[in-house]
């Protein structure tokens, strides 16, 4: 009875890509998990500014992030989770929530990451991380809007950093 | 003089900056920063940092982005919120740009010029029905 969705992008919220999300799961509510991101005041502000009208946006420490998503899935509520990497879903399947599929939109091409597709780079952390996630039965797929093809992470992810090694 | 920045998806802002070259040549203060696929709201921050920092020469910087709710536009909203002398304007196109650059000069302030840019984009859009 999954309302809640997982999804990478590091744009976070932006333009059409999140108002097609928004249709597709018919979204009440947006929580993004993101440490930096919830102790930037200004950052919040243009976050709710830009959301899809009649949103409710919520912009949370991994911590409380936890919570935000436990009670929507109390109240079932249409939820998107949106973080930044992998790191914060690992802190939260690892805080006990239970966390099915994930798709990622984007991580940009920056400081020690390589290239794994068009719109997806990583560090060899990350792509552990990735792997872990994985292993631990957590389907991983590229996709940017709901009408784009859906490609498994893995399949590219397994060309620059194989299981298993670095 | 005003200084301004064109931010875009892909490489409508360098395009939209090259074209303005073929109505006015050696336009001054004025830059673009693109953002492409692969790119991501961190470098293009520091990037449009260091072109408006560029183009600023004392009268304030006006940023023109393409989409409300993209990411150069919500980098350059959280500039503008963080440094004086900033402002921004989103839906840019040809005749606002045009417009700000011929009527920019030593005594036009950045709010007249935002405003100067906020008609011009609108008032650029007309229906052509058959004559």
């Amino acid at each position: 009875m999954g309302c809640v969705y997982y999804r990478i992008d590091d744009r976070l919220i932006h333009g059409q890509v999140i108002t097609a999300w928004t249709r597709y799961y018919k979204l009440e509510k947006i929580i993004i998990v993101d440490d930096q991101a919830a102790n930037d005041p200004i950052q919040q502000k243009i976050i709710k500014a830009v959301a899809p009208p009649n949103i409710a946006v919520e912009i949370l420490s991994v911590k409380d992030g936890y919570e935000a998503i436990m009670n929507a899935e109390k109240a079932q509520i249409s939820t998107l989770v949106l973080v930044k990497g992998p790191k914060a879903l690992t802190a939260l399947l690892d805080m006990g929530i239970d966390m099915k599929e994930v798709i990622i939109g984007g991580m940009q091409f920056v400081g020690g990451r390589k290239q794994v597709t068009r719109t997806v780079s990583v560090t060899p952390d990350e792509a552990e991380e990735f792997w872990k996630l994985h292993e631990r039965g957590v389907e991983l797929t590229i996709q940017l809007v709901p009408t784009d093809r859906r490609n498994p992470l893995t399949a590219s992810l397994n060309k620059m950093f194989p299981k298993g090694g670095k | 003089m005003v200084g301004i920045v064109i931010v875009a998806h892909g490489e409508l802002a360098s395009c939209i900056r090259k074209t303005v070259n073929l109505f006015l040549k050696d336009a001054e203060c004025i830059a673009s920063v693109d953002l492409t696929e692969s790119s991501g709201p961190d470098q293009f921050a520091r990037d449009l940092e260091k072109a408006v920092r560029e183009v600023d020469n004392g009268g304030g910087v006006l940023i023109m982005a393409d989409l409300f709710g993209g990411t150069p536009a919500n980098t350059a909203w959280k500039i503008i919120s963080s440094i004086p002398n900033c402002m921004g304007i989103t839906g840019v196109n040809l005749g606002m740009i045009l417009e700000v650059l011929f009527q920019r000069d030593e005594t036009k302030t950045l709010a007249e010029l935002v405003k100067i840019a906020k008609d011009a984009g609108a008032n650029g859009i007309m229906l052509l029905e058959p004559v």
